[in-house]
């Protein structure tokens, strides 16, 4: 044997190896897995009439230090650990084609070869493989893995020439495969750490008609455990096939005869034969959908590995179980060389357990279907839990404004207790970590114990949510002509007007806000405010009053001296004192020196009405939250202009319901989603329906989401809405099993979410608090505890 | 879309019922008549060879191959051909063993008495 590049040599045959693209499956309807995944790798086998093909998946382990590379974006130095703990791997899939054989004319021919080789470079990159040719690193990586099943990742040579057959050794005496006679597993020993590994290869045997929508070869990724999986395939010209079904059909028909000679009742099978033979038969006779109808026969080898040879053989038996009733996984003898199979230019041991079918059966088997989710490098959140297995899901949460130019809008969504705050929490943590000033509104407070600065607004200095203070003047340094200049500071004052608007239009109950002239006063009055040098609610006040004695309309007159009189009573509570008073002494901004990293504003106290209660039945405090909500929104939003537009920036705002309510809270939703990406800030919004968001209209705008459990099944639609999953298919049920908890078990304490990462990539995640340090967890924990009270 | 396989149409039985006219009171695929008739004619070649051939021999040998021929075909499957379980057969005894012990004998030279 040998091997350059991506091509492998044994015995006579070359095969070209290419790795597959990882495909994500789960949360697609079945239309979009046919016609993006299973009919264009359905054409392209049929391209490889008269190829022999070799699938082989396995998966890579990475250890510490390979965490530790991955993780180095991770500001939390436990967390390499912690996952490397775990068990996490990622799967890759690779398949070989069998080049034909070299005729003559073609050796007259200097670069018959090479162009052949070209051409099915090609092929294999279209769309449903979208493989690429294995580098020489690559194809040796396979070949010691394929050769230490079940032992931890090897490491290549780095060697970059040719290897030829004196090399080889070098690769394949670094285990020692054996067996005894009949025996059930394999013992394999690693020649370097002396460590030992049993294995068991199963094959698949009869099955019935599958369903595109359950790739069959990435079942075992559900197990657990590592799988490895080769495949050897044939793809029959059809010529073959007619020939071969000619005879099938005459042997039944000769059976079906035979019996009603003997005048005895012909068995069942024999039936169903002839019923499959001209089902197949007309498939091909009629033309169409030839390609797909492309016969192809298979032999499928499932090895699983345990470090006893009961473990391996228990491990086989869930492999068997997962397949169970619809196909059949036996265990056959030979299991040496079934084993040794497995290596990329290794024959076929023995032809049994043969599969046949068309080319879409193996199309749909999907063998490179997996949890895809996430980044390839970032913060680690968790692991997959859906369908593709168990797969460490990271996050870089910048990646989207920095490298795609997208919008850096994330939306958490979920029923109250499906982890919400303990995601945003450890997001948090992790920015703070890291050093990125964050910002985080949490009207109920948990978060405040890991924050640098904690602001409870309810007991804050008078004037600190001065609509007119809480949105920045622009800077001239941002802007790179006057005249961008100029337009940001109209639209500045424009917002600071419609602001103070809304927010006092919101303090009046629904009778009187509802009357066309009193938005007309508190419009007046605002801007009259507006002019004086340091405007606030409590000068729109005094307008007011002026209004009240001076206007010309004996109406405004009226409603002037209404509504002054109302806002009048409600500046006199204290919570009210935020908003009116003028807070010109507060430095809202802080230095930026010494600035801390992490401030939590929270609101405790803060009676948020809710969402489905008539306004009419609101008490003061209820009528008070919502405008005192959404100025403090505003003011964590200031801090997305803080410093450097480049800099690196995160802003969460928790209970987002209320904000989308009023027109300032989902111009500051639209604003903080336009402006994420131009200041490179996370921006991350966390409500219980989804509708607030879709409401607010920024679901376009929205790059990523976290969806929780969500029971409600209008509520369930919403939410995959914004998360880019087609609704009405049956998805909707998965959200209410998200985090399920199982009868007669303590809590789990796992929260999961389904997570479209943006880019594609949507799985089930369970959020991993674990990975921080426990005085951490213990804060972000908001679930109750008495044992909490005692300590 | 459905995802079919052919298996049906290769799980086809393939039984010889008699001639013509004499049913079998049992059913045999045309495979197992093959090896009771393989096995039978090496067993009484065998027992014509030994010297002891008779028909009291000759029966025995019948229901030997019978028996064989039965227990091959308990595991001789559309999906395991018979040629399938030679080559299984062969791959367990061509199988890599493990590795033989290996004694090692040290000479401990004799101290020589002083």
């Amino acid at each position: 044997m040998r091997f350059t590049g991506n091509l492998v040599t044994a015995n006579g045959r070359t095969v070209a190896w290419y790795r597959l693209a990882p495909q994500r499956v789960a949360w697609l309807t079945e239309d979009d897995i046919d016609h993006h995944l299973v009919v264009p790798a359905a054409q392209v086998l049929a391209q490889l009439v008269d190829h022999r093909l070799h699938y082989r998946v396995t998966s890579t382990h990475l250890t510490l230090g390979g965490w530790q590379t991955r993780l180095q974006t991770d500001p939390v130095p436990e967390v390499a650990r912690h996952v490397a703990g775990l068990d996490l791997a990622d799967k890759a899939c690779y398949v070989g084609v069998e080049l034909p054989r070299r005729t003559t004319a073609g050796l007259f021919a200097g670069l018959w070869g090479q162009r052949r080789v070209h051409d099915l470079d090609r092929l294999m990159a279209r769309p449903g493989f979208d493989a690429r040719p294995l580098e020489q690193d690559e194809t040796e990586w396979l070949l010691r893995r394929s050769t230490l099943l079940g032992h931890p990742n090897p490491v290549t040579s780095g060697v970059d020439a040719p290897f030829d057959d004196d090399d080889m050794p070098e690769i394949f005496d670094r285990a020692i495969l054996s067996a005894e006679p009949y025996d059930r597993t394999v013992k394999i020993v690693n020649r370097d750490t002396l460590a030992e590994r049993y294995a068991v290869t199963c094959v698949i045997g009869r099955s019935q008609t599958q369903h595109s929508l359950d790739p069959w070869l990435a079942r075992p990724d559900r197990l657990g455990f590592p799988v490895e999986i080769s495949v050897t395939c044939d793809i029959l010209p059809a010529e073959s096939v007619q020939r071969g079904l000619r005879y099938q059909i005459s042997r039944a028909l000769s059976q079906k005869e035979h019996h009603e000679e003997h005048k005895t009742p012909p068995e069942p099978r024999i039936q169903a034969g002839i019923q499959k033979a001209l089902e197949v038969q007309t498939e091909l006779d009629r033309g169409w959908g030839t390609e797909l109808d492309t016969r192809l026969e298979m032999w499928v080898r499932i090895t699983v590995t345990g470090a006893t040879p009961d473990e391996a053989l228990d491990r086989a038996q869930h492999v068997r179980d997962s397949y169970s009733p619809h196909i059949v996984v036996e265990r056959p003898t030979g299991q040496a060389h079934l084993a040794l199979e497995h290596r990329p230019g290794s024959p076929l041991s023995n032809h049994a357990h043969r599969r046949r079918g068309p080319v879409k059966t193996l199309a749909g088997a999907i063998p490179q279907a997996t949890a895809m989710v996430g980044h390839h490098h970032g913060w680690y959140v968790g692991y997959t839990r859906g369908a593709g297995g168990r797969h460490a899901a990271l996050w870089d949460p910048w990646r989207a404004m920095e490298v795609r130019e997208r919008s850096g809008l994330a939306a958490v969504v979920g029923q109250p207790g499906c982890g919400k705050s303990s995601l945003l929490g450890m997001v948090a943590y992790r920015a703070k970590k890291a050093g990125v000033e964050s910002t985080v509104l949490d009207p109920s407070g948990p978060l405040a114990a890991i924050a640098d600065r904690h602001i409870d607004l309810l007991n804050a200095r008078p004037g600190i949510l001065n609509p007119w203070r809480l949105i920045p003047d622009p800077y001239r340094g941002h802007f790179d002509s006057d005249a961008e200049y100029q337009h940001a500071r109209e639209l500045a004052a424009t917002t600071k007007l419609t602001l103070a608007e809304d927010v006092l239009v919101e303090m009046l109950p629904r009778n009187l806000s509802d009357q066309a002239d009193t938005r007309s006063v508190i419009h007046q009055a605002c801007r009259q405010a507006s002019l004086a040098p340091a405007p606030s609610p409590g000068l729109v006040l005094d307008r007011l009053r002026l209004m009240a004695k001076d206007d010309d309309d004996p109406g405004l007159r009226r409603q002037a001296r209404i509504v002054g009189d109302r806002l009048a009573d409600l500046a006199t509570l204290p919570a009210a004192q935020l908003i009116f008073e003028s807070g010109q002494r507060i430095d809202l901004d802080d230095s930026d020196a010494g600035r801390p990293t992490l401030t939590v504003i929270t609101m405790n106290g803060l009676q948020i009405p809710r969402e489905d209660s008539d306004r009419r039945d609101w008490s003061t405090d209820e009528t008070l939250a919502l405008p005192l909500l959404h100025l403090a929104a505003w003011l964590v939003q200031r801090s997305v202009y803080h410093g450097r537009r480049d800099a690196r920036k995160l802003v969460c705002f928790d209970e987002v319901h209320a904000l989308s309510r009023i027109g300032a809270g989902r111009l500051l939703l639209n604003t903080s989603a336009r402006d994420s990406r131009k200041w490179n800030t996370r921006v991350i919004l966390a409500s219980q329906n989804a509708a607030d968001l879709l409401d607010a209209g920024i679901a376009n705008l929205v790059d990523c989401c976290w969806i929780g459990t969500t029971r409600d099944r209008q509520a369930q639609t919403e939410a995959l809405r914004l998360a880019g999953i087609e609704p009405d298919v049956g998805f909707e049920q998965a959200l209410g099993h998200l985090s399920a908890h199982t009868r007669g078990v303590g809590r789990s304490g796992t929260r999961e979410f389904v997570w479209a990462d943006g880019e594609g990539g949507c799985e089930r995640v369970a959020v991993d608090l674990r990975c921080l340090p426990a005085a951490v967890r213990s804060q972000l924990d908001t679930t109750a505890d008495p044992s909490r009270v005692a300590a | 879309m459905n995802l079919p396989w052919d298996d049906q149409l290769y799980d086809i039985p393939n039984r010889w019922l008699g001639a013509k006219g004499w049913t079998f009171p049992f059913q045999a695929r045309y495979s197992a008549w093959g090896v009771w008739l393989a096995v039978f004619l090496v067993s009484v070649v065998g027992l014509h060879r030994v010297g002891i051939l008779d028909v009291l021999t000759a029966v025995w040998a019948a229901m030997f191959a019978v028996f064989v021929s039965w227990a091959l075909h308990k595991r001789i499957t559309s999906e395991t051909p018979l040629r399938t379980l030679l080559v299984g057969f062969w791959r367990e005894t061509t199988a890599p063993r493990p590795p033989a012990p290996v004694t090692l004998y040290v000479d401990v030279p004799k101290r020589r008495a002083r």
